[in-house]
C-alpha cells in the first residue's frame, strides 16, 4: 500500500488528458521569447501541462539557446529579496582593491613628501644648508612634527647629500 | 506530416486599423529589397493574423502585427520564393547559428551536422507532385525570432528522431547499455482505497495549468529547477518557491478531501505521510516506465 500511494500521484499527473492540437514551432518559440499574448500563453500552458512531448521539445530548445534566457531577461525577472553573497562578492572585492591601492599610493606620496630635502633634492638641500644651517624652515619643522615617527627631524646636514648621490 | 501553411486564399478581411499598421510595418521589413510588394506583404501578414488571432479582438490583432518579426518573415517568404538575395542574407545570418544550435542539441558533432543538414534541405524545399518547391520556411510565421524558430524545429526533429531510434533499439542492446528493468509501473498497481485516488485526482484537476506544468516537469520529467526556470523565464529560486507552495497546497487539499469522505484525522496524517509528493522523484520516472513497457512489448513480439 505504501508503495502504491506515491505512484498514485504520479499516475494522476501522467494520465493523458485531452491535450488538444500541438502548438506549432512559432508558438513554442514565441513562448520561450515571452512574445505571446496572455490568452495564448494560457492556452499553451494548458497544453504543456498535459503534453510530455511538447515539454520535452521546449526543454531541448531552451537548453540549446546560445545565451541562457534568464540572463537576457534579468530586467523582467523579479529580483530576489536578499541577493546572494555571490552577487555582491565581485563588487566587494573590487572596492577593497580600490581602497588598498589608493591607501598605498597616498602613503607612498606622503612618505616621499616628508623625506628630508637632502633625499628629495640634493641641490635644494645643499642650498638650504648653506643658506640657513642654524634656522631650519619653520613650516618644515611643523610638518615633520606631525609625522608619528620623527626619524628625519634632524636639521639637514651636508652628510646625506653624498648618500643620495650614491643611490643615484 | 506537416499541416498546410496558411494560403493566400484563406486571407480574411481585416479592420482598417490593422491594415494601416501592416502598411506601416512594410518599410521596416525590407520586403521591397526582396521584391515583395506592399500588397503581397499585406497578404503575408494578414495570413499570420488570421492564423493566430482570427477570433480575437482588434486590439489583440494589432498586438500580433506590432510584435511580428516582419523583417525575418519577409526574408523567409522571399527565400521560399527562391529569391537569391534573400538566400544570401539568410546564409550569412543564420547558417552558423543553425549548425551551432544543432551541435548543442545533439551534443555530438556528427549527429548535429546530420540534423542541421536535414533541416537545411527542408528549408531549401523539395518539389511536390506538381513540381512546385515547398520550403519549410513557409511555415515560419514571425511570432518569434527566425533563429529561435530554427532552434525549435531542430529540437522537434531531434526529439522525433530520438523517439524513433529508441523504438528500434533491441532488448539486448538496452541490456548491454546497462538499462535495468524495474517493477511494472503504477498503472498495474490497484489503488488501496478508491477514495484516496479520487481525492488525488480531484485535487490535481483543480490545479491551474502552470501549477500542473510545474509538478509534471519536476516530478514526471525530472527536470531541474534551473531547466524549468529557463523555460518559464523565472529564477530557479522562484521556481523552487512555487513548487513548494503547490506541493503544500496539494497535500492540504487531499487531506481535506480525505477528512470529508470519513477518514479520521490521524489516519489522514498517516496517509499524507505516505502520499508525500516529494517521494515521486525517487520512483521510476514515467519516461522510463514508458520505455520499459515498449521494450517488454517488443520482447513479447520477438518471442511470439
Amino acid at each position: 500500500m505504501k508503495q502504491s500511494e506515491p505512484n498514485m500521484l504520479r499516475r494522476e499527473l501522467a494520465r493523458s488528458q485531452e491535450a488538444g492540437p500541438p502548438p506549432d514551432a512559432d508558438m513554442l518559440t514565441a513562448f520561450t521569447e515571452d512574445a505571446l499574448s496572455e490568452r495564448e500563453r494560457k492556452q499553451l500552458m494548458a497544453h504543456l501541462a498535459v503534453c510530455a512531448d511538447c515539454r520535452e521539445v521546449l526543454s531541448v530548445t531552451t537548453l540549446a539557446a546560445p545565451v541562457p534566457v534568464a540572463a537576457d531577461t534579468a530586467d523582467v525577472l523579479p529580483r530576489p529579496v536578499h541577493p546572494p553573497l555571490r552577487t555582491w562578492l565581485p563588487w566587494i572585492v573590487t572596492a577593497a582593491v580600490v581602497v588598498i591601492v589608493s591607501s598605498a599610493v597616498l602613503l607612498h606620496e606622503r612618505k616621499q613628501e616628508f623625506k628630508p630635502p637632502s633625499e628629495n633634492n640634493a641641490s635644494v638641500a645643499a642650498t638650504a644648508t648653506v643658506q640657513a644651517p642654524a634656522q631650519p624652515d619653520k613650516q618644515l619643522q611643523t610638518t615633520i612634527a606631525q609625522v608619528p615617527k620623527p626619524v628625519h627631524n634632524k636639521p639637514a646636514s651636508p652628510k646625506p647629500a653624498p648618500k643620495t648621490a650614491e643611490r643615484r | 506530416m506537416l499541416p498546410e501553411p496558411s494560403t493566400l486564399a484563406d486571407i480574411p478581411t481585416l479592420g482598417s486599423a490593422v491594415s494601416k499598421t501592416i502598411a506601416q510595418r512594410y518599410d521596416e521589413s525590407s520586403a521591397e529589397r526582396y521584391g515583395i510588394t506592399p500588397e503581397s506583404f499585406h497578404n503575408i501578414v494578414a495570413a499570420v493574423v488570421f492564423r493566430y488571432a482570427s477570433e480575437a479582438g482588434e486590439q489583440e490583432q494589432l498586438d500580433v502585427v506590432a510584435t511580428l518579426h516582419v523583417e525575418e518573415l519577409a526574408l523567409a517568404r522571399a527565400c521560399s520564393a527562391g529569391n537569391e538575395t534573400a538566400w544570401e542574407v539568410f546564409l550569412t545570418r543564420f547558417r552558423v547559428p543553425l549548425y551551432e544550435s544543432a551541435y548543442r542539441i545533439a551534443k555530438d558533432e556528427t549527429t548535429g551536422r546530420e540534423l542541421a543538414d536535414g533541416l537545411y534541405a527542408d528549408l531549401y524545399g523539395m518539389p511536390n507532385r506538381e513540381g512546385h518547391r515547398i520550403s519549410r520556411l513557409d511555415y515560419y510565421m514571425g511570432r518569434g525570432s527566425l533563429e529561435g524558430w530554427l532552434r525549435t524545429v531542430l529540437s522537434q526533429q531531434y526529439v522525433n528522431r530520438y523517439r524513433s531510434q529508441s523504438k528500434e533499439v533491441s532488448l539486448d542492446a538496452q541490456v548491454e547499455a546497462g538499462v535495468s528493468f524495474a517493477a511494472p509501473p503504477a498503472e498495474s498497481t490497484p489503488a488501496a482505497d478508491d477514495r484516496i485516488a479520487v481525492a488525488v485526482a480531484q485535487t490535481l484537476a483543480e490545479l491551474r495549468s502552470e501549477e500542473r506544468y510545474l509538478l509534471a516537469s519536476y516530478y514526471l520529467d525530472q527536470r531541474t529547477l534551473a531547466d524549468i526556470g529557463r523555460q518559464l523565464r523565472l529564477h530557479e529560486s522562484t521556481v523552487s518557491r512555487k513548487l513548494e507552495r503547490v506541493t503544500r497546497e496539494v497535500r492540504k487539499r487531499v487531506r481535506k478531501r480525505l477528512q470529508a469522505v470519513g477518514f479520521h484525522p490521524r489516519r489522514c496524517d498517516e496517509l499524507m505521510q505516505e502520499l508525500d509528493i516529494r517521494d515521486l522523484n525517487v520512483d521510476v520516472t514515467a519516461t522510463l516506465s514508458k520505455k520499459h513497457r515498449r521494450v517488454r512489448s517488443i520482447s513479447k513480439d520477438e518471442v511470439t
